[in-house]
């Protein structure tokens, strides 16, 4: 499942079961109509080829959740060739028989537009919709059906592919922009997960190990009398802590489990483990929750001895939650003073510190008490993808001109074909064109309520006077497959009901009307069957877009926390390793060598004074802890001059300034006899940098580099 | 500073061995002429205010590894009657910083030269302040001190102090006393524990000035 474009992947899905879909009802439906013959005259391998186009196409989106995403465009592209091929054949298969008009079917391109979308994208879809017409005009001009019906006919085709072609067209880029926006979430996610791992394993290591190191090496260079063996037992744990803190800090969940345990067992506490498995923890949040549960053990065991403690953990939706209860005789929490250090600061703020971090102290007197703490995830940047609504717009402007050309077109049509129907043919062309406009012009993506039922009563009652006033043929109807993609215009607005209840409505007038006229029923239903389906379809790709970036958003949410988690781990463990692969070079020798609890020379005592300079200036120094001055700081530390590199800068220099100011003070420091303190001096000061060297203190001239000038010209 | 302050000092240190040094640095006779005695080492700050409080100076660690922070542990070592004298192994400005903006003696590099320790201890032990170079640095360097009532010759002597230079120094430096020197430095202390006082509002920071004589007050025409 850890399919990079599940978003395209979704979208190709969707495609492909409309036109599935499309291609099982226009079977449906026009079984009857077929089996009366339409293509009589053609050999029987030619139906036979256009039927199996059309089961590939139903088998591949039946098939598509179990398919890559390489056969599913495979699939696709098979069934796609297979309409090429069966339209560019039909002049084959006409010239084996008689063919009286060219089968309508042919221009049926809704299905092989859809398919083109999922083999090739857009441009093979909107070739698909030319191919489709220039063969329809084509064929009907040579093989005849170039009549009212036959042009109606044709231009509703070409109109519904290119609808198709637009929404799956929109439908493809929800999928892939959600992929996109993904991957971006993702990659800035593992990347600020990996720095803030590192920045934690920093202060960790910052605050345990230099601690102790520093501590060790103070004491070893300091001539403080301390016995050698407990400044040995020392040293050796502190070369202890260095080397396993690697290992520790893989710290998962599970240690983080049995470290709460042997908490628990400390405090001779019931321990109940989470039935869940826990999601990995940073280290603070670990420290924080074993610190606040060993302050609740103790305060507990201090105030109820005797009682029974638990302590247990759970998660619930991603907060961890221990809770450390006991039936002691209990307390009245509002009685607590605010500074009673136990609870409100070694629980509370040690919970409130982390972030999510939340601690309750619940308790009444004689009926125990009950502390919880909780960390809950950290709320993550959603990832969403209006898709590009741009190229829907642009799609649907398209859509939109060629909707009027096309409506002229049939107008015209009918209106040489009948003459006297003229006056009908234009007012319902205005009727159209006026209600298209109407909706066009909505101010907000989705129409209000009245603008919505103007379009549905244009719609229903135009559908019903053309059903009334004109002879029910395809052609004389060409008035309610224009009104049905107005409806299709509201499905896209966003009102999905209203469009399928309308086109509901303009099916029931075509089928009464049908019905009173006494036309065969198969026929009406084919007469039905474009203008409800259009809508169907539009309708039902709009809403599974909808739901789709919703599912793939979640999905991709999944993963990019997993990531997140994994990069601030793997970060975390980079940086320590990192670390304790230098300290293991520099400080464990030196503490290795403390540990033998030897008394040690004055020269050796510079040497530890030196790393213990070193250390801090990691601390402290910034941007002066670098070559050449480390060097020249180590050399004055092994000589006995006290050291202080301090670095208040605010990282307000240019790395050629440091550079400068450095080797200044390289030269300063040379001549040092006792003490040095080197500064960086904050941003917004006279001078960049000040050094002194046994009580002279100079500043640098940032003009010249290297030229040394005291205070007050002293 | 003078002799004979007669001070108990405890440490609080999660590192027995810094205890024992310290314990071993009071035992010297040099300390002992100062009237200084060693009264008890402990973990944490809670530790060691549980029991009826026997030191009269708390050496305490900045950063302890209970998870406290600076600012609450001298909260709780001033409420239980001790000065405070903070002792860092580096110094990381910000928990220097934190520190200082509480009321504590001064801030003190644990590898220190065992000379100046003593003499820190004994400043502290009176109620001194003890101003260090790295105190005056992570203060000079806070931002939170651009807007405070501080004098330009104030600023001065903070920024020679931050530079590495002692009283002395900065005396001769400046053309003034060395007491002079000094009463500058406490003034910028109490200043600077002033602004680093949660205050809700400008009003309550001004009214806090005039109780605490910084600001001057409003005064009837």
């Amino acid at each position: 499942m850890s399919d990079e474009s599940s978003g395209l992947r979704a979208a190709r899905l969707v495609i492909i079961r409309a036109s599935a879909f499309l291609i099982v009802v226009v079977a449906a439906v026009n079984a009857g109509f077929v089996s009366q013959g339409e293509p009589r005259g053609l050999p029987l391998w030619y139906p036979a080829l256009g039927s199996a186009a059309g089961v590939i196409t139903v088998a591949v989106g039946l098939l598509a959740p179990l398919l890559t995403a390489r056969a599913l465009r495979l699939g696709a592209a098979v069934a796609l060739a297979m309409y090429v091929v069966f339209v560019a054949l039909f002049p084959l298969a006409a010239s084996f028989g008689q063919v009286e008009r060219m089968p309508w079917l042919l221009t049926a391109s809704s299905t092989a537009v859809a398919v083109a979308l999922v083999a090739g994208g857009m441009s093979w879809g909107w070739a698909t919709v030319f191919f489709g017409a220039t063969a329809g005009v084509c064929y009907r001009l040579v093989f005849g059906g170039f009549d009212v019906d036959g042009i109606i006919n044709d231009v509703h085709a070409t109109l519904t592919a290119s609808v198709i072609c637009v929404l799956g067209g929109y439908v493809l880029s929800v999928g892939a922009g959600l992929d996109e926006a993904a991957a971006e979430r993702r990659e800035a996610g593992s990347r600020e997960y990996a720095e803030r791992g590192r920045l934690a394993a920093r202060t960790r290591m910052a605050a345990l190990v230099h601690d102790e190191a520093l501590a060790t090496l103070a004491l070893a260079a300091s001539p403080l009398p301390v016995p050698s063996d407990r400044l040995a037992a020392q040293a050796r744990h502190a070369v202890d802590m260095l080397t396993r803190l690697v290992d520790d800090d893989a710290g998962d969940a599970a240690s983080f489990e049995a470290a709460l345990a042997a908490e628990a067992r400390l405090h001779e506490a019931h321990w109940s483990p989470s039935a869940q498995s826990l999601p990995p923890l940073p280290a603070a949040v670990r420290e924080a929750f074993l610190g606040a549960a060993r302050q609740a053990l103790d305060n507990s065991r201090r105030h109820a001895p005797g009682a029974r403690r638990s302590v247990s953990v759970r998660v619930h939706e991603g907060t961890v939650e221990v809770e450390i209860a006991d039936d002691g005789r209990g307390f009245d929490p509002s009685r607590i003073a605010d500074d009673r250090l136990g609870v409100r600061q070694s629980i509370v703020g040690r919970m409130t510190r982390v972030p999510g971090g939340h601690a309750c102290v619940q308790s009444a007197p004689g009926e125990g008490t009950r502390v919880v703490l909780s960390v809950a995830p950290p709320r993550r940047v959603e990832v969403t993808a209006p898709g590009d609504r741009r190229s829907l717009r642009r799609g649907v402007a398209v859509v939109g001109v060629g909707f009027v050309v096309l409506q002229a077109v049939c107008a015209t049509a009918m209106a040489i074909a009948v003459p006297a129907s003229w006056p009908r043919q234009v007012t319902i062309l205005l009727v159209v064109i006026v209600a298209a406009e109407a909706l066009r012009r909505s101010p907000g993506l989705v129409p209000s309520p009245r603008r919505t039922a103007v379009v549905v009563v244009t719609a229903v009652l135009g559908a019903f006077i053309t059903v009334l006033a004109a002879p029910t043929t395809y052609g004389d109807l060409w008035p309610v497959v224009a009104l049905a993609f107005l409806l299709v215009g509201l499905a896209l607005r966003g009102r999905f009901g209203t469009a399928l209840a309308g086109a509901g409505l303009v099916a029931a007038v075509v089928i009464g009307g049908g019905a009173a006229d006494g036309i065969p029923i198969g026929q009406v239903l084919a007469l039905t069957a474009r203008p409800a389906l259009i809508v169907v379809v539009a309708t039902v790709m709009l809403l599974t877009v909808r739901r789709m970036q919703g599912r793939i958003a979640a999905f991709h949410q999944q993963a990019l926390v997993a990531e997140e988690q994994e990069s601030w781990s793997r970060g975390a463990r980079a940086e320590l390793r990192e670390r304790t692969d230098e300290l293991a070079r520099t400080v464990v020798p030196l503490l290795s060598r403390i540990a033998e609890g030897r008394p040690s020379s004055a020269d050796e005592r510079h040497e530890y004074s030196a790393l213990e300079g070193a250390l801090r200036d990691g601390l402290r120094a910034g941007s002066l802890s670098q070559e050449p001055l480390r060097g020249a700081v180590a050399a004055a530390r092994g000589r006995g001059v006290d050291v202080a590199l301090l670095d208040d800068s605010d990282q307000s220099l240019s790395e050629a300034e440091v550079r400068a100011v450095v080797s200044w003070m390289v030269e300063a420091i040379a001549r040092a006899e006792r003490s040095v303190v080197g500064r960086l001096l904050p941003p917004g000061r006279q001078t960049v940098a000040s050094v002194t060297v046994d009580g002279r203190a100079l500043v640098f001239d940032g003009t010249a580099q290297g030229s040394v000038t005291s205070f007050h010209g002293e | 500073m003078g002799a004979g302050v007669d001070a108990r000092v405890a440490i609080v240190d999660d590192h027995e061995l810094v205890a024992l040094a310290v314990q071993n640095l009071l035992a010297d006779a040099n300390a002992n002429a100062r009237g200084l005695t060693f009264a008890r080492h402990a973990d944490t700050v809670a530790a060691l205010v549980s029991r009826p409080r026997d030191a009269d100076l708390v050496l305490l660690d900045l950063s302890l590894r209970d998870g406290s922070t600076p600012a609450e542990n001298v909260a709780s070592l001033r409420r239980w009657g001790a000065h405070v004298l903070v002792l860092t192994s580096g110094e990381d400005p910000f928990l220097v910083r934190a520190a200082s903006r509480v009321d504590v003696a001064g801030i003190v590099r644990k590898s220190a030269p065992p000379a100046a320790l003593l003499e820190a201890i004994t400043t502290a032990a009176s109620g001194e302040h003890v101003a260090t170079t790295e105190w005056a640095s992570a203060v000079d360097a806070d931002p939170l001190l651009q807007g405070a009532p501080l004098t330009e010759r104030e600023r001065e002597v903070l920024g020679l102090y931050a530079s590495g230079l002692g009283a002395r120094e900065v005396a001769a430096q400046l053309f003034i006393s060395e007491n002079t020197v000094n009463d500058h430095l406490r003034r910028i202390r109490a200043v600077y524990q002033l602004v680093g006082r949660p205050a809700t509002s400008k009003v309550e920071l001004y009214q806090r000035g005039i109780e605490d004589g910084f600001v001057p007050g409003p005064r009837r025409v």
